[in-house]
């Protein structure tokens, strides 16, 4: 029955890392401790050669709420091969309140959330290339296996190496199964769970999601939020699996009815395999597969003789649906061969033309490039091939193939006709990044679960379809729900009643995390009722009509300024505990909500720029990651050389980063002039121009694109561009790397300062006097405990996209950064100033900007050029500390 | 007492059903108008009590405000081309989308007018002009071999007044272009008849003494659609050149009245600059009337 026999037994354990001493153990008994970046090497005496697959017994350790990474290979300590990374999975579950989710004063069920349950989970590995199906070939011999944690760490309990055996049919199944429980008692009744109510699952993004478009879709409210599907996009990569419990009360034969969904991917097939009680128990459900559906469909896993039934004892029962590949593998893998090729072909092309291609010139690519019309017309056949794997799985044929045919045609013409090449380099280049993306689709898997159903032998499915006038009715009730809902207030405090008024403008759903958290932990425990709007009106006119609110969330810091100028917030500096409470954030975000002596805001994001790197072009081209200018300006002519270049935005961040890396402010110490005229401002403005006119960086460019097609590698932005790409460049997700801004070389060090901009949380004033219960808001707020939470469900609710760029300090380490992202974004965090903000700041990105073209278009003196800018900037700067009575004004 | 009961008598419905337009009128165009003159001569930062300071606002706005005087110049040189190109085009479109027979007519009308029906699909000339070097116009000249280098069509202030030009041109088939084709629609065909027997030589000739004087009415309803939008230019090139543009070289007035509301935050000197707006624009049209008027006389 079982699929691995297990044969071999770990011989030794000997921790390379920590000491060099060898310890004897039995795979049993074996616990170890692995850390982050921590390796663990072990023996193993194989007797028979043949395929092997690793079972690791483990159970991970707490830390931060990414799944913890293990690199493994056989006999070769130093690999960075993707193929030998996998995860070991935490395990966790949903809140349930009862038997559902909790619900909110409408009666919306609001998302539930995930807790990290501490439990032992076994993960047998496969390799994750061709040999995927017969496991790790071993010869006869000692081979060393090595076993390191790329992330987070755990605890190991056992790893064992166990010879592959194939699953038994279900034929075989279904003989022994019959013959042995041959006197099942009848009247087994149907068995029905709901998808969404899990009962572990391995992965944080592994999300329910709703779908209130019609009442088959169960459970349904037509105008309130119920949480009824299960997975999607977010349940899509390899590993991630769902468990439920189900309660069997007549021990029998059942089958599945499994009603699903998959539309996120068009016209593409998924996967997923089907545990009972830990194990996979015939090889029909080793790999079931869901056609592409537009709508829930029902599925019953069946082979060529029939449905699939499986034995049940009375009792509980634990059902596992995972994400695999399986036969895609080949698929894939021949399809990763084809790309590289062509992607080292396309850098080889790069070298020659460069970024832009002259039509007027003749390469000569028969003796320049001789391989360049072998490789493609390769490469085409390659992918025909693959053409004909992915329809070959599809039912229906899908967008995919109809993108590869696209790229093959392309192919064909190039080499035909090889003297018009250059003419197609550009549609070649984003042909290229058309297949990887077509690539990375192919290896998503996403599927959404309704229910699933265990029908028994001679019972029939308990759902009944809605006919098509309910269905009517639901839509119409829907539609008149949308006229009486109130979509701007999160909760149902009244207007009447004594609450704290506070406005917010997030995403809905994020606010509605923001809602849970004050419900849960700030009304509870203070007892102040606490009325949440989600409202994206300027604020200034509100407070100008008489209704504004006493807290505003999120403003950012050019909003808050012009609103202290204007005496219209409360101070905070004497709150209580305040001196504390700043402890959370860094200096450097508390600059411009300091006026006067007096403190306006408390921080809640901040951002600033970090250097993203494209790690495989740097490895390929032996690039190294520059620290400094100096540095950057000879990568940036080698980088050239080969057709690439950078991405710098012209924004007068770029500007503030230059300056502030020459020690100076942009304002003088009482703000009443900018410092621009200063001989170390001129020089940084030098060098901000000198990037677009000496260095020849692109004035203007679409950074996402650039950046996953690898014409920049190298790119300076805000560090939410990570959000960006991880969101839409999936097929560069483990091939780009953050650093820290290049510097200037100090007698302390490089410094790599840059602007950081800053939102904050602050009181309005108004008529009563009494600002106790709103301070005590955003002192609740932006504290740890708060942010840690926020930043988390927020993340899980929406995904990475809505990952938080906390300002405060103790909330970064807790989100699901990488140990190295979490290393870079704090050495550039601790480094960022802010620029403070005057009441004439928007004069002052204008007007850099004005004179940067200046200086870029027209080719005037740069020092001319700023001297005569900075005296329009302070004389508006003037102007306006004048009207608003600054510094008793000029 | 009698005299007014007999008047409400005989005209109450009439002032009834002009009142609920009236009504309206006084609340959204009257009084903020009035609230704006008032304003105008305050210094207002929004959120303080507005102080009383005279003519303070005009005199920095005539005497001090370069900008001012760049926008007003840009706005008149925008109205000066915009306007009656715009018109002569939208009218000679027109003229000629008529003479095309009944299917082909609705489906020209359809494919002028789309622009103005889209609403703010100008914003697609962005990508036709944009900056980047992959921009639509850029790669073209590129690959033609006109360019070595990327332009910067919206952010040198060498072209973007062009482009914004060209823009306000192709989003100029707008309302008025449907009243004169309904205007050409409902010409009195007689008079044409009754014209060729009395000696009318040439089309030119028809076009001004028959048909023109014929379409006063749409003739003038466009025209004061046209003046108010020439002048009211302003989303256009803040969404194509950025706002504030390149050393305010396509800021309007109708910019410059945005950038004091609700960037620096001034709305007294912002409504001093609407008010300045407000009687160009009345006085264009006076000017305008008149001389739509004298159409088709010698």
């Amino acid at each position: 029955m079982k699929k691995i026999v297990s044969v071999i037994t770990v011989i030794l354990i000997c921790f390379s890392l920590l000491f060099s001493v060898s310890v004897s153990a039995k795979t049993a008994d074996t616990v170890r401790v692995i850390k982050e970046n921590e390796r663990v090497t072990l023996s193993f005496e194989i007797t028979e050669e043949a395929g092997y697959s690793i079972s690791i017994t483990y159970s991970a350790l707490k830390g931060r709420n990414v799944s913890p990474q293990i690199a493994v290979s056989w006999d070769n300590p130093h690999t960075d091969s993707e193929d030998e990374i996998y995860d070991l999975p935490r395990t966790w579950t949903d809140v349930r309140v009862g038997e559902r989710f909790k619900q909110d004063d409408y009666g919306n069920e609001l998302s539930p959330t995930p807790v990290e349950k501490k439990s032992e989970k076994t993960v047998i590995i496969m390799p994750q290339n061709e040999a995927w199906e017969t496991g790790f070939p071993l010869t006869v011999g000692e081979h060393t296996l090595y076993l390191e944690m790329l992330q987070e760490g755990v605890e190991i309990k056992s790893v064992s190496v166990n010879k592959v055996k194939k699953l038994e049919s279900y034929e075989e199944y279904i003989n022994d199964a019959k013959a042995e429980h041959s006197g099942t008692e009848k009247g087994a009744q149907t068995i029905y769970t709901d998808a969404e109510l899990l009962h572990e699952k391995s992965h944080l993004e592994v999300a329910v999601s709703y779908d209130r478009s019609s009442p088959n879709i169960h459970p349904s409210e037509p105008s309130r939020i119920r949480y009824n599907i299960l997975g999607g996009s977010s349940w899509s990569s390899v590993g991630q699996w769902v468990s439920y419990k189900v309660n069997v009360d007549k021990a029998g034969f059942y089958k599945f009815n499994i009603v699903y969904r998959q539309r996120t991917v068009a016209g593409v097939d998924v996967r997923r395999r089907i545990y009972i009680d830990g194990t996979v128990p015939f090889d029909e459900f080793d790999c079931v597969l869901f056609p592409a559906v537009k709508s829930f469909t029902s599925l019953t896993p069946k082979n060529d003789n029939g449905d699939c039934y499986i034995y049940l004892d009375k009792g509980e029962h634990e059902i596992k649906f995972e994400v695999v590949l399986d036969s895609l593998q080949d698929v894939i893998g021949n399809f990763q061969k084809v790309l590289k090729e062509l992607n080292d072909l396309s850098s080889r092309i790069n070298v020659i033309v460069g970024e832009g291609v002259d039509l007027n010139r003749d390469y000569d690519f028969a003796s320049s490039l001789p391989e360049l019309v072998p490789t493609l017309t390769k490469s085409a056949d390659a992918l025909s091939e693959i053409v004909a794997d992915v329809s070959k799985n599809s039912a229906e044929n899908g967008s995919q193939a109809a993108r590869i045919e696209e790229a093959v045609r392309l192919f064909t013409k190039m080499s035909e006709r090889p003297n018009d090449i250059a003419k197609q380099i550009d549609y070649f280049r984003t042909q290229l990044y058309d297949l990887a993306s077509v690539l990375s689709t192919m290896q998503t898997q996403p599927l959404e679960l309704d229910y699933f159903e265990l029908i028994p032998e001679e019972a029939q499915t308990s759902v009944e379809k809605e006919n098509i006038f309910s269905v009517i009715l639901f839509r119409a009730k829907a539609f008149l729900g949308s006229f009486v809902d109130d979509y701007s207030s999160m909760n149902a405090v009244g207007e009447g009643e004594e609450a704290l008024n506070v406005w917010v403008s997030l995403g809905r759903d994020q606010a509605q995390v923001m809602n849970q958290l004050i419900t849960d932990g700030f009304t509870s425990t203070t007892g102040i009722p606490v009325r949440l709007s989600l409202v994206t009106t300027n604020i200034m006119t509100a407070i100008a009509s008489g209704k504004a609110p006493q807290v505003v969330l999120n403003l950012a810091s050019a909003n808050i300024a012009d609103l202290y100028y204007r005496d219209a917030l409360v101070d905070i500096s004497k709150m209580q505990n305040i001196d504390k409470i700043l402890e959370r954030f860094y200096p450097s975000s508390l600059t411009s909500f300091k006026y006067d002596g007096a403190l306006y805001a408390l921080p809640q994001t901040q951002s600033f720029q970090m250097m993203f790197y494209r790690t495989d072009v740097f490895k390929a081209n032996g690039f190294a990651v520059p620290k400094t200018w100096d540095e950057l300006y000879a990568l940036l002519s080698k980088m050239q050389n080969n057709g690439m270049t950078m991405g710098i935005a012209i924004s007068e961040e770029t500007f503030y980063m230059m300056l502030l890396q020459q020690g100076l402010g942009l304002y003088n110490d009482d703000m009443s002039a900018t410092n621009l005229t200063d001989n170390r401002a001129v020089e940084a403005f030098g060098k901000w121009t000198n990037l677009f006119t000496k260095y020849g960086i692109p004035k203007s460019f679409d950074a996402t694109n650039r950046f996953r097609t690898g014409q920049m590698p190298l790119v300076l932005n805000d560090y939410s561009f990570y959000r960006t790409i991880k969101v839409s460049a999936p097929e560069i997700q483990n091939s780009f790397a953050m650093a820290p801004l290049p510097g200037v070389k100090t007698e302390n060090g490089i410094n790599h300062s840059s602007h950081t901009g800053v939102s904050g949380a602050v009181i309005i004033k108004s008529a009563s006097d009494d600002y106790t219960n709103a301070m005590k808001f955003i002192d609740w707020v932006t504290s740890d405990d708060t942010q840690t939470k926020y930043s988390f469900n927020s993340e899980i609710r929406v995904g990475i996209s809505a990952r938080v760029n906390t300002a405060n300090k103790n909330v970064m380490s807790t989100i699901s950064w990488s140990r190295s992202e979490l290393d870079a974004i704090t050495a550039q965090w601790e480094q960022v100033v802010q620029v403070p903000v005057s009441p004439a700041y928007y004069y002052i990105s204008r007007n850099l900007n004005n004179a940067f073209r200046r200086v870029v278009y027209q080719y005037e003196k740069p020092i001319d050029v700023i001297y005569r800018y900075a005296h329009e900037i302070n004389a508006e700067l003037d102007r306006k500390r004048a009207e608003l009575n600054i510094g008793g004004g000029k | 007492m009698k005299k007014v009961g007999s008047f409400f008598r005989k005209y109450g419905e009439s002032y009834l059903m002009l009142g609920c337009w009236f009504v309206f009128f006084v609340f959204f165009v009257l009084i903020p108008i009035a609230i704006s003159v008032v304003i105008s001569l305050t210094d207002f930062n929004m959120l303080q009590t507005p102080e009383f300071v005279g003519p303070d606002n005009y005199i920095r706005l005539i005497l001090s405000d370069e900008i001012f005087i760049k926008s007003l110049a840009n706005t008149l040189l925008f109205a000066v081309i915009t306007g009656p190109v715009g018109y002569i085009i939208c009218f000679v479109m027109a003229w000629f989308i008529n003479e095309t027979g009944k299917y082909v007519r609705p489906f020209l009308t359809f494919l002028f007018y789309s622009p103005t029906l889209a609403g703010s699909i100008f914003v697609m000339w962005t990508y036709v002009f944009s900056d980047d070097s992959y921009g639509l116009l850029n790669s073209l000249l590129m690959n033609m071999g006109v360019i070595q280098s990327p332009v910067q069509w919206l952010t040198d202030p060498t072209y973007n007044f062009y482009v914004v030009i060209v823009v306000i041109l192709w989003m100029s088939m707008g309302t008025s272009f449907l009243s004169f084709i309904a205007g050409l629609q409902s010409l009195n065909k007689s008079l044409f008849e009754s014209a060729a027997i009395d000696g009318i030589r040439n089309r030119w000739q028809e076009l001004w003494f028959i048909t023109l004087p014929q379409m006063v009415p749409q003739l003038l309803i466009g025209a004061v659609l046209t003046i108010s939008s020439s002048f009211a230019v302003g989303s256009v090139p803040a969404a194509l050149t950025g706002n504030p543009s390149t050393d305010y070289s396509t800021h309007t007035l109708l910019l410059h009245i945005t950038d004091y509301g609700n960037t620096r935050l001034e709305l007294g000197y912002a409504s001093a600059i609407a008010v300045v707006l407000f009687i160009i624009m009345v006085v264009s049209w006076t000017v305008i009337n008149k001389a739509l008027h004298s159409l088709g006389k010698d």
